[in-house]
């Protein structure tokens, strides 16, 4: 359903919470086109790339919904931020959203620069 | 990898047939899918059930027949999935897998699946299928996927799936009978262990493998669901636009409080009065059957007095729980947690903490329990020490005396008042949070991650049988722990009895000019003021066998004590006396100002504390004193039962000493100024 390119595979287990900024940055720069999702506008939809976090963060996230592949759409932006993942809206505090890096889905223009 | 389920019906090992095991039935599923709901239809029981994901904290066992036999059902707090393990679904896990202590391994699974959200649901599905046990699978709430327009092919999932799947509506009772059928058909095939234990597959379920079992749970509903031509979820986006506000929701938060609080006094007054009357009746019955003295005192002074006190809140409480059990199942307390996130983990708060927080509003001792969800430590303890700081139902009766005493007339006013009371509770753990976080426990609390339900109809059954449940409770402990206090403390207000030689000169000559008044008055024709000299005598005379009890003499040792908070020693009594349980200065004033008042036999309690003087012929119950009485029961701890289970939860007494501490001195120092600060202003 998804084609999974290679260069989305490897996750690197950073500590939790806060992703590294210097890696968040680096990361971003390796995958052109990314975006993290707090830079989604509103109610654009993305597909998760890259997520930088620890194991037990992202079991904790995996079982909402918010894991690799998935297609989620921004409902709300802020901190806390809303997502839709299928069903379901996710609340999710923008410090996680920082470290979550997803594909804008086409027409959605990612719109990072944008202030709040 | 195999995400295929393993077959369920692996076939029993003829040796331990002969020997059948009590069969236990565990209910998994997602929180929030509708567990509870479910057991309670299948077993009768009234478990919490409540629109928000972690309602259900602790495995619950109940009893369902099956085929003539008695099958263990288990409820369990939901999962969202097997590898997660945040402590919260620890429990769960333990239970599913047969390593909770208390409870036995389950032999089969009701799986249960939300039918609105199958994609996610089914990650779950795809690891507990793997761990091999007999599973139905019952598919909930198929009516809501019916109003989103989803046709679901259920014979289609079935295959997919590999074991029975049953549609029903738990909350109506509808495909139950089906799901019983089902369950009846895996009993009887006894499913016994399978080959290898569900914790050993559980520990070999692959993790890294998370996209592929929602690339997985894709297909199957893209094979199995028929989707809408459009998708429909209007109502609730369009509800949480504003109720998600930072701003706005906030506020809405607060208004939607003092609405309840509103609500809670508008209804409460016509069934207060009546068991007012009620009391007030039982109090002359007794009166006239039994003959004046020591044992009239005793049966109407202090038992009827002290639990008619408390009970006439009954209604108080019961409209509190029934309207906290509504918006419970509206969906909402979700958005007052996404609302309040942002300021909680400021100042060092958990999101988690804020289910706690929230329950901590009826009662702190489930709330404290409820931190198990909790997996950080320090989130945990700075949760615990804070929580009895909120507003929980016992001191509602409290609330309920100081506000009717300030604002007989105005409920809207009474109602600002409550919710006052509440925010400073809030308001005072939110700080003691900040202050732990910067002193004893440093750190920062666990990001958000928080499902938002979808609105529901509120059922007003669930709603009843709360406030059904809570009302036997509060009137259990009226019936015990009051009554007997209320018995001491009349005792302590009587004895030691006083003799003539005892009364002090100054107010035996003040008797005397009285009762010599109303001799006058009476030969005048003037037979009212006649009355009120006499009535002004005897309450005197009360007064001082008051202040000759024990209870009299304890009071004015702490009386320098409490002074700076503007309380007399009777109130200074009701505290002390209150120590163990906050409810009880209620029963202790109405029986100190009941005695003290001779003359206002039948009156209201409130009445009677509203035309209570001191000595000096001023009012007791003054705006500051009020105000600081008020302040004082926001804050301070005043609760054994939550001491003892803060002591346990947090590991230890040092913690419970603490919170003890820091919450008595809190009260006191906020109740001084409030009371110095109010009265200056009225000075100014
Ligand atoms: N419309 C509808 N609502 C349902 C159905 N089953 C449950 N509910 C509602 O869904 C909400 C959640 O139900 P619970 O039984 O508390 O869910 P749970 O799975 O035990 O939740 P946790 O204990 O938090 O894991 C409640 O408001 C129920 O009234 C159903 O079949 N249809
Ligand atoms: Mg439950």
């Amino acid at each position: 359903m998804f084609t999974m390119g290679n260069r989305w595979a490897p996750i690197v287990p950073i500590p939790p919470p806060d992703c590294n900024p210097f890696l968040m940055s680096s990361a971003t720069l390796e995958s052109p086109g990314l975006v993290p999702l707090a830079g989604l506008g509103k109610r654009a939809r993305g597909t998760i790339r890259l997520l930088e976090m620890a194991g037990d963060e992202l079991n904790r996230l995996a079982g909402f919904g918010i894991c690799m592949g998935r297609t989620v759409e921004l409902i709300k932006r802020g901190d806390p931020l809303i997502l839709r993942v299928y069903g379901t809206r996710i609340g999710l505090s923008a410090r996680l959203a920082q470290c979550i890096h997803v594909e804008p889905a086409d027409g959605a223009s990612p719109d990072a620069a944008e202030p709040r | 990898m195999t995400l295929a389920p393993a077959p369920p019906d692996t076939p029993a090992h003829e040796a331990t047939r002969t020997a059948p095991r009590r069969q236990t039935i565990a209910l998994v599923g997602n929180p929030n899918a509708g567990k509870t709901t479910l057991f309670n239809a299948l077993t009768g029981l009234r478990a919490k059930t409540a629109n928000f994901p972690g309602t259900t904290i602790e495995l619950r066992v109940g009893a369902l027949r099956l085929a003539g036999e008695s099958v263990r059902l288990i409820d369990m707090p939901g999962l969202y999935s097997l590898s997660a393990a945040s402590s919260e679904e620890r429990a769960a896990l333990d239970g599913l897998l047969g390593l909770a202590p208390e409870h036995p391994a389950p032999t089969a699974l009701i799986l249960l699946l939300d039918s609105t959200n199958l994609e996610r649901n089914l990650f779950l599905a795809s690891q507990v299928l793997e761990l091999g046990l007999p599973t139905v699978i019952a598919l909930n709430m198929v009516d809501l996927a019916q109003r989103l327009g989803l046709r679901i092919k259920v014979a289609e999932l079935s295959r997919e799936l590999g074991c029975p799947v049953v549609p029903v509506v738990a909350k109506t009772g509808r495909g139950v009978d089906e799901l019983r059928a089902e369950l009846e058909r895996v009993i009887a095939r006894r499913p016994d262990a399978p080959h290898q234990p569900a914790a050993e597959r559980a520990r070999q379920l692959d993790t890294q493998s998370q996209h592929q079992r929602y690339d997985w749970a894709e297909r199957v509903v893209g094979r199995c669901v028929v989707h809408p031509d459009r998708q429909i979820h209007g109502r609730s986006e369009a509800i949480d636009r504003v109720l998600t506000h930072p701003v706005v929701g906030v506020v809405a938060f607060l208004a939607l409080m003092l609405g309840v609080f509103y609500l809670i006094f508008s209804l409460a007054s016509i069934p207060m009065d009546l068991i007012d009357g009620v009391f007030g009746w039982l109090g002359d019955v007794a009166a006239g059957l039994i003959p004046a003295g020591p044992l009239q005192s005793l049966i109407v002074d202090g038992m009827i007095a002290g639990v008619g006190g408390v009970v006439i809140f009954l209604p108080q409480i019961c409209i509190l729980f029934f309207l906290i059990a509504l918006l419970e199942d509206t969906g909402y307390l979700a958005r007052a947690a996404f609302v309040m996130d942002r300021l909680m983990r400021r100042v060092g708060l958990p999101g988690k903490a804020f289910v706690p927080m929230l329950s901590a509003h009826a009662c702190a001792v489930p709330a404290i329990m409820a931190t198990k969800v909790i997996d950080d430590r320090r989130d945990r303890l700075v949760t615990i020490l804070v929580l009895p700081l909120m507003t929980c139902s016992a001191r509602l009766p409290v609330y309920a005396m100081v506000t009717g005493l300030l604002f007989p007339t105005q409920p809207l006013l009474g109602a600002a008042a409550f919710t006052g009371a509440y925010s400073l509770g809030i308001l005072a753990a939110i700080s003691m949070a900040l202050i732990f976080k910067r002193t004893i426990l440093p750190g920062q609390a666990r990001p958000l991650v928080l499902e938002l339900p979808s609105y529901k109809m509120p059922s007003l059954k669930t709603a009843f049988f709360v406030m059904l449940d809570r009302g036997i409770i509060f009137l259990k402990k009226a019936g015990t722990v009051i009554l007997a206090l209320s018995i001491v403390l009349w005792w302590l207000a009587n004895f030691p009895e006083m003799q003539p030689g005892d009364v002090p000169a100054g107010t035996a000559a003040q008797v005397a000019a009285l009762e010599a008044q109303a001799a006058a008055l009476e030969t005048a024709g003037q037979a009212e003021q006649a009355a009120l000299a006499a009535d002004q005598a005897a309450d005197l005379i009360s007064q001082q066998q008051l202040a000759h009890s024990f209870l009299g003499r304890l009071g004015h040792l702490i009386e320098p004590a409490v002074l700076p908070m503007g309380f007399d020693w009777q109130l200074g009594v009701g505290v002390l006396a209150s120590f163990a349980a906050r409810e009880v200065v209620v029963s202790t004033l109405s029986i100190l100002y009941g005695l003290g008042e001779e003359g206002a036999e039948g009156a209201a309690l409130v009445d009677q504390m509203r035309a209570a003087t001191r000595p000096d012929g001023s009012l007791v119950f003054t705006l500051p004193v009020c105000f600081s009485l008020l302040v004082f029961y926001v804050l301070a701890m005043q609760c054994f039962a939550t001491t003892a289970i803060a002591a346990r939860e947090a590991g230890g007494w040092r913690w419970a000493l603490l919170q003890l501490g820091y919450m008595t001195v809190l009260a006191y120092g906020a109740a001084t100024l409030t009371y110095q600060g109010l009265t200056w202003l009225g000075a100014a």
